[in-house]
């Protein structure tokens, strides 16, 4: 309530200088059928609110400013802990309504383009957030590269519950608390008048659980003027070379999706996209190797109402080799008035 | 360790050639809102064996969070 009241004292003066301010309303809806990593699925409503002020005149010139807040609607009916006697417990939890505020400051100048992002859960959760994140990128050569980094840090806590040591069969507590930095570069690259390509290159530090690496590329390809085709690849992994955390092997992602974006008219425009991923943890203890394979395919549609009226729809479905099934669907409106 | 060195060479030739070559190149099109590229490198917590469950228990290792 404190974090809300500091938001609303800081925004409301900054909107007296606002020249465009805008807002933001969406909602999204995940439902979900089968076992995800041993345990029953849930599903859950959410939706989300964002203001932003785009203050292009006056002392905080070239600054935009957005807050958002999220509602949403968890249900943990199925969520457990295991508590120090090896016994499962259901998850108590006060309220199934959760909120989540975003506060973020963009900064455009002929040096670059500057963001800074927070978001911290407001609400009593049994897995609240705290997350910061700085990014920075850059246009050289009359547009035809961009490059820049990010830089993360977040902080996750989640309910006291215990594991058995695959090794000396000892019962431990799990991390309450997890901790990680994420840093990132990337580098997009005009090849053609109709290619382009960016490469994403990261690493990740956490404090309860091995490192991990990653990299990624994408290639864009206009086959049409008004129709792209896109190609994302990637994979992350975790070093091997650091010790087990608690009584999990080591993971790895790999990934592929293509995505076709057509722009129907000025006003209409639609993202198709089809995907897989391979996940894989090694063996440790009595637990064999894993793989889980996850197929999905997505389509969205943006448009424009009025010129100063956009929404956007979007759906989304996945399912595993392991019998998960999941459908995420929602819309947003946008209205700058 | 020389496929890593090999794939970055390649790619680092790659930006160099096209930036040498680029004067001559209409930009319009590539940096349009059609081709803008997805800030979500695709490793988003989907399901699987680490994925985040909807019930926000992210089990993610290689995520942000």
């Amino acid at each position: 309530m404190r974090t809300l009241m500091f938001l609303i004292s800081v925004l409301c003066p900054l909107a007296l200088y606002a020249e465009e301010p805008s807002t933001r309303m969406s909602t999204n809806v995940r439902t979900e059928e089968g076992s995800l990593d041993n345990r029953e699925s849930s599903g859950t409503k959410s939706s989300q609110v964002q203001i932003s002020y785009d203050l292009s005149s006056g002392t905080l010139r070239n600054f935009i400013f957005r807050v958002g807040l999220d509602q949403a609607f968890r249900d943990y009916s199925r969520d457990f802990t295991v508590d120090r006697t090896g016994s499962s417990q259901p998850l108590l939890v006060d309220s199934n309504v959760e909120y989540q505020a975003r506060l973020s400051t963009e900064y455009v100048s002929s040096y670059g383009y500057f963001t800074l992002k927070g978001t911290k859960t407001l609400s009593k959760s049994p897995y609240p957030i705290n997350q910061g994140v700085f990014s920075y990128s850059k246009d050289f050569y009359s547009y035809g590269l961009k490059s820049g980094f990010q830089i993360s840090v977040s902080e996750q806590k989640s309910p006291l519950s215990f594991y058995v040591d695959p090794e000396t069969f000892r019962r431990s507590s799990r991390a309450t608390r997890k901790n990680s930095k994420t840093a990132e570069v990337f580098a997009e690259q005009v090849l053609s008048e109709r290619w382009k390509v960016r490469i994403n290159p990261k690493f990740v530090e956490n404090r309860t659980q091995p490192n991990s690496y990653g990299f990624s590329t994408q290639f864009a390809w206009a086959f049409l003027d008004s129709a792209a085709l896109f190609s994302l690849t990637g994979f992350s992994r975790e070093f091997r070379t650091q010790g087990y955390s608690e009584d999990r092997g080591f993971y790895s992602s790999y990934w592929q999706e293509i995505q076709l974006r057509k722009e129907w008219s000025r006003k209409i425009s639609s993202n198709l996209l089809l995907g897989t991923q391979l996940e894989t943890e090694t063996a440790r203890g009595s637990r064999e190797y894993q793989k889980v394979g996850v197929d999905y395919f997505g389509l969205d549609f943006t448009g424009n109402l009025s010129s100063s009226l956009l929404f956007g729809l979007n759906g989304k479905f996945s399912f595993t080799n392991t019998g998960y099934k999941s459908l995420t669907y929602g819309g947003n409106i946008i209205w700058q008035f | 360790m020389k496929r890593r060195v090999f794939l970055f060479s390649f790619l680092t030739l790659l930006a160099l050639n096209s930036c040498a070559s680029l004067e001559s190149v209409d930009r319009d099109l590539v940096n349009s809102p059609l081709m803008s590229f997805s800030e979500d490198t695709g490793e988003a917590p989907l399901t699987g064996l680490r994925g985040a469950s909807s019930s926000g228990s992210s089990g993610c290792r290689v995520c942000a969070h």
